[in-house]
């Protein structure tokens, strides 16, 4: 790899991007080469996504020079910038669901003359770039019917078949498995070969380190530093992103186990999204589960969360048995459920932040009907201040909120409430290293006081670290129970089948 | 105890929240009330009679009947609906009133058209609530059925003659210089404020409004929340209804043909948004001064009616812009 500038296929110098009320990024350098995996790090409120939307042309920088592939560049917008190659994979997929793959392909792009489409060869060139990929993916179905890989896969032979220089991708494995993330990450390797630049933003500093060649860190809008991978050790790493060193990413709690919350016995549902499944839940224990995308362990704790009115099962709660309706009646039974599509169901962009945190235990602030502004106001600062959330005041509306704050802010309602037991549904899910560290201590904290926690995560790291018992599930049902003794990210992929 | 309670006073009397300080967030959050004001410079050098007292209480008054319903609107609008039939159910509130009048005397009509109004919006509230039906449609359908209802009803005819006085103090009397309406829209502004800020209720409106799914999750109870928001502008619209009907001291089945329109523009323009989830008393006040001002002014200066509309909607489409450009340009 040569360190002239003759290979940057992309570089910003000075560049410097502010919203209102907030400098997003000030004086930033970066620098993608030709067949180099660049990794862009930082914690939620950094720059990344501000400068990912500059690189990809989606917003336009106050001030800075642009360079794509030796050209300066002044106004690019998301049009200019396909045109040149560049293509960018958000994580909220930009996929039109009603369309099929081989229209999603060419969205925008469809080859044609006359303004007639030539559908036939839409399919050929989309068969291709799939078969490119090595992917069996039928370029006729829709993109409704995909999975999220499998639509991710869809957006890069997006970019492939329109001939993209760079790619960027922004969390491209918070809704993976470890099987589909290896493939992810041999699809890259090729396109590296083939010397595609690629910027991949991320908080899963282990899989930077498994894939990027370079990682530049930001913090507070500002480059810390381009480092390459190979000399940099995962405490440096952590030390640039967070600016200080982080104790207690790895240490584990004791689990003091008292008696049983919660109890399930051969529960199945009728559709056959899960199917006998038995476990306890005692006090002060973590009990993860984890599995493939479609194993059944989402669906099974979407339904204890009571939103499936009509197949609500049996459970043993609190030594009553009882089945839980609907959300309301499982928060007011001590039961809170903390959703892992967070955007769509976890927060109230208008509403303001210490509105949002108050929003399932909203009685606790009621005497009569009538809230206390006051309490609500002093709580939610706490917990604000716990959570290191990122905003002016409680009163900011959570909208003006980066996305990563904005899921704390949903993990500050869970704690918020004075549940007994707490279903975390992919907690950490795109939250950086600083706060996913305070994110583990707060649930420590809640089984220290005697809170029984269902930990459901896609993460091995996470179960591993945080679980005592794991419940490993597979097709459906729970193949098998772990000790935290058994416990290792080895042995949980091979239980799982990834 | 004192500071506890001015401390709640301070929360309640709180806009909504300035967090960025910038020209667009400002403009977009406040730009009503500077409009207000280079408005009201406008006219009152343009027309003398402008700022005199007269004028002055006759803007409120002819405001009241609009504020009333448009305070119910914009409870519909930030608990995430739509209410097309507000103007069916005034003139059906207040064709009960003077039905029920007749028979029972002042006072058991009031209640009663206050009663239809708000059972008309319960109606509406629970279909929409139950079946998750679309409010646009379920209100459309339900404000030319009541519409029609009232003909049927008056057989096309008002209902006028044997009105007695204590029925017209409503539209017509007035408490020293503050006529009697304007009382009506006072305390319902106050309302409003306090049902919005300190009520659980207004709040789970805010949440369903704002976030349909997350709201659910988070234990609220979608269907009370949409029935009583429809409740409420139901009852709302009524007090349009009974003003109104009062003041012309006879019932008449088209009473009030635009009032779905207008509270939706004053509504609009003030600042509430159409996405749901987001609005505040004030700005409800905002926005039917606004509309209110502006006809008075256009009518001191006898400029046409067309002329008006047109400045009417005009001012609507770019109310819906800002509030677009509150919506997506000013969040992350």
């Amino acid at each position: 790899m040569s360190e002239s500038g003759s290979s940057a296929l992309l570089k910003v110098v000075n560049v410097d991007k502010s919203f209102p009320g907030v400098h997003a990024l000030a004086g930033v350098d970066f620098e993608l080469r030709a067949g180099e995996v660049h990794a862009l790090l930082g914690q939620n409120g950094a720059g990344k996504s501000t400068l990912i939307n500059i690189l990809s042309g989606a917003i336009h920088p106050d001030s800075g020079g642009m360079e794509v592939r030796a050209t300066l560049t002044t106004a690019l917008d998301p049009r200019s910038a396909r045109q040149l190659g560049i293509f960018t994979i958000y994580q909220q997929l930009a996929l039109i669901p009603q369309l099929r793959v081989d229209e999603n392909i060419f969205i925008g792009a469809l080859p044609g003359s006359r303004g007639l489409v030539d559908w036939p060869t839409v399919y050929q060139r989309a068969e291709s770039a799939l078969t490119e990929l090595g992917v069996t993916l039928n370029p006729k179905s829709l993109v409704r019917d995909l999975t999220v890989s499998e639509r991710q896969l869809t957006e890069i032979a997006k970019a492939l078949a329109q001939n993209c220089k760079i790619l960027i991708l922004d969390e491209p494995t918070s809704a993976l498995t470890e099987h589909e993330t290896m493939r992810l990450f041999d699809i890259i390797r090729g396109l590296r070969a083939r010397g595609v630049g690629v910027i991949y933003a991320t908080h899963k500093l282990d899989e930077v380190v498994r894939i990027a060649d370079r990682a530049t860190v930001l913090r507070d809008g500002h480059g810390v530093g381009t480092v390459y991978i190979a000399d940099v050790s995962m405490d440096k790493l952590i030390h640039m992103i967070v600016g200080r060193d982080i104790a207690d990413l790895f240490s584990q709690h004791e689990a003091i186990r008292g008696k049983m919350l919660l109890g399930v016995e051969h529960v199945s549902h009728p559709t056959g999204k899960f199917k006998d499944v038995s476990f306890e839940l005692h006090e002060g224990e973590v009990l993860g589960m984890t599995g493939l995308m479609g194993s059944g362990f989402h669906d099974f704790i979407r339904s204890m969360s009571g939103i499936d009115h009509a197949n609500a099962f049996e459970i043993e709660l609190f030594n009553e048995r009882r089945k839980l309706r609907s959300p309301a009646e499982a928060i007011q039974a001590g039961v809170l459920y903390l959703p892992a599509d967070r955007a769509a169901e976890g927060v109230i962009l208008p509403m303001s932040v210490a509105q949002n945190i108050t929003l399932a235990t909203l009685r606790q602030y009621a005497t009569g009907g009538l809230l206390s502004l006051v309490k609500e106001e002093s709580d939610s600062r706490r917990l604000m201040d716990k959570l290191s959330i990122s905003s002016r005041s409680v009163h900011t509306p959570v909208r003006y909120l980066s996305g990563g704050n904005q899921q704390k802010v949903v993990i500050a309602k869970a704690l918020c409430a004075n549940a007994k037991i707490f279903l975390f549904d992919e907690p950490t899910r795109g939250i950086d290293i600083g706060a996913k560290a305070e994110v583990y201590r707060l649930i420590e904290q809640l089984v220290e006081k005697g809170a029984g926690v269902i930990l459901a995560s896609s993460e091995l790291p996470e179960i591993v670290r945080m679980a005592d018992r794991v419940l490993a599930w597979r097709g459906g049902r729970v193949i098998q129970q772990l000790s935290r003794e058994q416990l290792s990210e080895a042995v949980l992929t091979e239980v799982i089948g990834g | 105890m004192l500071k506890a309670q001015a401390q709640t006073l301070k929360s309640i009397l709180r806009f909504s929240h300035i967090e960025r300080v910038s020209l667009g967030n400002i403009l977009a959050n406040y730009g009503m009330w500077l409009a207000l004001v280079v408005m009201c410079a406008g006219f009152s050098l343009v027309s003398p009679a402008f700022l005199s007292p007269d004028n002055m209480w006759n803007i409120l008054l002819q405001a009241a009947p609009l504020a009333v319903a448009a305070i119910g609107q914009a409870i519909v609008l930030i608990a995430g609906g739509f209410d097309l039939s507000v103007g069916s159910i005034a003139a059906m509130s207040g064709l009960v009133m003077v039905l029920s009048t007749w028979r029972f005397g002042t006072i058991a009509g009031l209640i009663c058209g206050a009663a239809a109004g708000a059972g008309l919006g319960a109606i509406n509230g629970a279909l929409i609530g139950r079946w998750r039906l679309n409010a646009l449609i379920l209100t459309l359908g339900s404000m030319t059925a009541i519409r029609g209802a009232c003909y049927q009803l008056t057989g096309g005819l008002s209902l006028s003659g044997n009105i007695p006085n204590s029925m017209l103090l409503l539209g017509n009397g007035s408490v020293g210089p503050v006529p009697i309406p304007v009382i009506v829209g006072a305390l319902s502004f106050l309302f409003l404020q306090f049902f919005l800020t300190r009520t659980v209720l207004g709040r789970n409106m805010f949440a369903m409004g704002g976030n349909r799914e997350a709201a659910r999750l988070a234990g609220i109870n979608l269907f009370a929340a949409t029935l009583l928001a429809f409740t409420f502008s139901g009852f709302f619209a009524s007090l349009n209804g009974l003003i109104l009907t009062s003041q012309l001291a006879a019932a008449v089945p088209q009473l009030s043909p635009t009032l779905m329109l207008d509270t939706v523009a004053a509504v609009v323009i003030g600042g509430v948004s159409m996405w749901g989830g987001e609005g505040s008393a004030a700005r409800v006040l905002a926005g039917v001064l606004f509309l209110s001002i502006l006809r008075n002014g256009m009518d001191l200066l006898a400029v046409s009616k067309f002329l008006e509309d047109i400045a009417t909607g005009l001012i609507i489409v770019a109310a819906v812009g800002v509030d677009r450009y509150r919506h997506t340009t000013l969040s992350r």
